[in-house]
């Protein structure tokens, strides 16, 4: 029992991350129609992004530690969020009007660029780099049930960010318009929503949540490597598909059902840790097979 | 009110609208007449600015609007009634509604407009809270129209507002129109059912083929050899 809790834990965890990804995915595909195929490596991305940042801000002097993480969290968040916005602008909205293939195309392409353009022009990006920001490794214990103070961070922060966009979907002007498009864009241009400033919105919004989940992954690993975007991708856009493609929430459980699946492989398949993406995927296709609309998903997608 | 001088239009390389004028003055309803295919839809989606026109240009009021995004157009006081309705089916009846008062900033402005949406349509203000999606296709009609009301338009355009529903419904549709536009709102009806619009309009254009090819008041349009032929013997 002690070990299925710590491994639901774990899984907890690894599921988080993927459901903040997921999450990103379900966004953009509801405003796009399509699967923005680079997005996990712009998640990851955000990463590097942190890692550059917290190198330049640790040379200010004056700053307590303290203060340069949180403004490293802050910066790269957003910093990522504007990057997430230009690739809309160049390799998004010139094929709004085309079919949804090229936009398609356009992504797996940016994913490539976002990938290898981090293998050469960070210092030795080809090899993993030890992720330089970190929780306190606190931890307590209860029963053989342990706690780390990270987990409960992770937790938290999660729970804030979905509190946080639940907010903005569901009460703001602009969620309506976003939740609008993404329901029928032909009457939201009716309407005179600006589709320009939604699907620019949506990127943004999409990617900074996408860099919380790639900075929290490598403050729980410890280590970040230039192609986690290939994987995390996969499996993120695994998860969105599996609650339903453009739904949020979906994404949420689809995310922590893959997690739990990934680390009760590593803990009760014997010799399990190298099959665990295998059994997520296995995972993945019984959905497919018997809720191919997903969990929460309501229409059968009939655009990749 | 509205002046459409001349327009053209493509898609790709397929001319749509060949030098299409029409004239809407202040407090009419004009009917646009015409078969499938004809150009009626895009002759609004030209208005509201989805479709560029390379010839000609459109006015709304002194505005030249025609090289405007649809977003200003909107503001500048045109609102659209779709063909298929265009409803939002995962948002609840008062969000399908407000979404339509995109550009009222004013709570009390948007409250009174709401109310006499209701006042028109009581069945919107009894499933307020119900998604859109579960409402019938009759009821979906209303929500349509009551959402182009939302903005406030100087002129509204309606695309087909009773395709596909229950001859009894229809009647209400072009009553409600009917009061609409005599609340002060002037409107371009769009429509294949040419008896019913040409008994609530005041002038008419038929469009064939892309092009203007009768105009006229509703009772000459009535007298009209060819239209009784094409449109009016059902």
């Amino acid at each position: 029992m002690v070990l299925v809790i710590n491994q639901v834990i774990t899984g907890l965890m690894l599921g988080i991350m993927y459901a903040l990804i997921a999450s990103g995915f379900s966004l953009l595909f509801g405003v796009l129609n399509v699967v923005q195929f680079a997005h996990a490596d712009v998640c990851f991305l955000g990463a590097f992004v942190s890692m550059a940042v917290m190198t330049f801000l640790s040379k200010i002097e004056f700053f307590p530690t303290w203060l340069v993480i949180f403004f490293t969290i802050i910066f790269a968040v957003i910093i990522t969020g504007i990057i997430g916005t230009i690739i809309e602008k160049i390799c998004v909205k010139p094929f709004r009007k085309s079919p949804g293939l090229i936009i398609l195309l356009s992504t797996v392409a940016v994913g490539f660029i976002i990938r290898e353009g981090i293998k050469i022009f960070y210092p030795s990006g080809a090899s993993p780099k030890f992720f330089p920001l970190s929780f306190p490794q606190w931890a307590f214990s209860m029963g053989g049930v342990t706690i780390r103070f990270s987990n409960i961070m992770i937790i938290i922060i999660a729970g804030i960010i979905y509190f946080l966009l639940s907010l903005f979907i569901n009460k703001t002007k602009i969620g309506l318009q976003i939740r609008a498009t993404s329901q029928n864009v032909e009457a939201a241009q009716v309407l005179g929503i600006d589709l320009d400033k939604i699907f620019m919105i949506t990127f943004f919004l999409a990617s900074t949540i996408g860099a919380v989940a790639g900075i929290l992954n490598g403050m729980y690993y410890n280590i970040v490597k230039f192609d986690m975007g290939l994987m995390g991708g996969i499996i993120g856009f695994s998860a969105a598909v599996m609650g339903g493609l453009g739904n949020i929430y979906g994404a949420i459980i689809g995310g922590l059902i893959l997690g739990i699946v990934e680390s009760f492989t590593m803990a009760f398949v014997p010799g399990g840790s190298p099959y665990k993406e295998i059994f997520a995927f296995i995972v993945v296709v019984l959905f497919l097979l018997f809720k191919p609309s997903g969990i929460l998903g309501k229409k059968v997608i009939e655009k990749v | 009110m509205l002046k459409i001088n001349g327009i053209t239009t493509r898609y790709g390389t397929v001319e749509i609208l060949r030098d299409v004028s029409l004239n809407i003055n202040e407090g009419e309803i004009v009917a646009l007449l015409g078969a499938n295919g004809a150009g009626k839809t895009t002759t609004l989606n030209t208005i509201i600015g989805l479709v560029k026109p390379i010839h000609g240009n459109i006015y709304l009021e002194d505005m030249r609007i025609d090289k405007m995004k649809t977003s200003k157009i909107i503001k500048a006081g045109i609102s659209m009634v779709m063909e298929n309705r265009g409803i939002f089916p995962d948002l609840n009846i008062l969000e399908n509604l407000r979404i339509g008062a995109l550009y009222e900033k004013d709570e009390k402005s948007i409250n009174k407009t709401l109310k006499e949406i209701y006042d028109l349509f009581p069945i919107l203000k009894e499933r307020e809270n119900q998604l859109a999606g579960t409402l019938s296709g009759g009821e979906q009609g209303m929500l349509s129209i009551g959402r182009g009301m939302m903005s406030k338009p100087k002129i509204m355009l309606l695309d087909e507002p009773s395709l596909g529903l229950a001859p009894m419904l229809v009647d209400g549709v072009f009553e409600a129109i009917k009061r609409i536009n005599n609340e002060g709102t002037t409107i371009l009806l769009v429509e294949q059912n040419a008896v019913k619009a040409l008994k609530i309009a005041s002038r008419g254009y038929v469009l064939q083929k892309g092009q203007i090819v009768i105009e006229g008041p509703v009772k000459e349009l009535k007298e009209n050899e060819v239209i009784k032929k094409a449109y009016l013997t059902i």
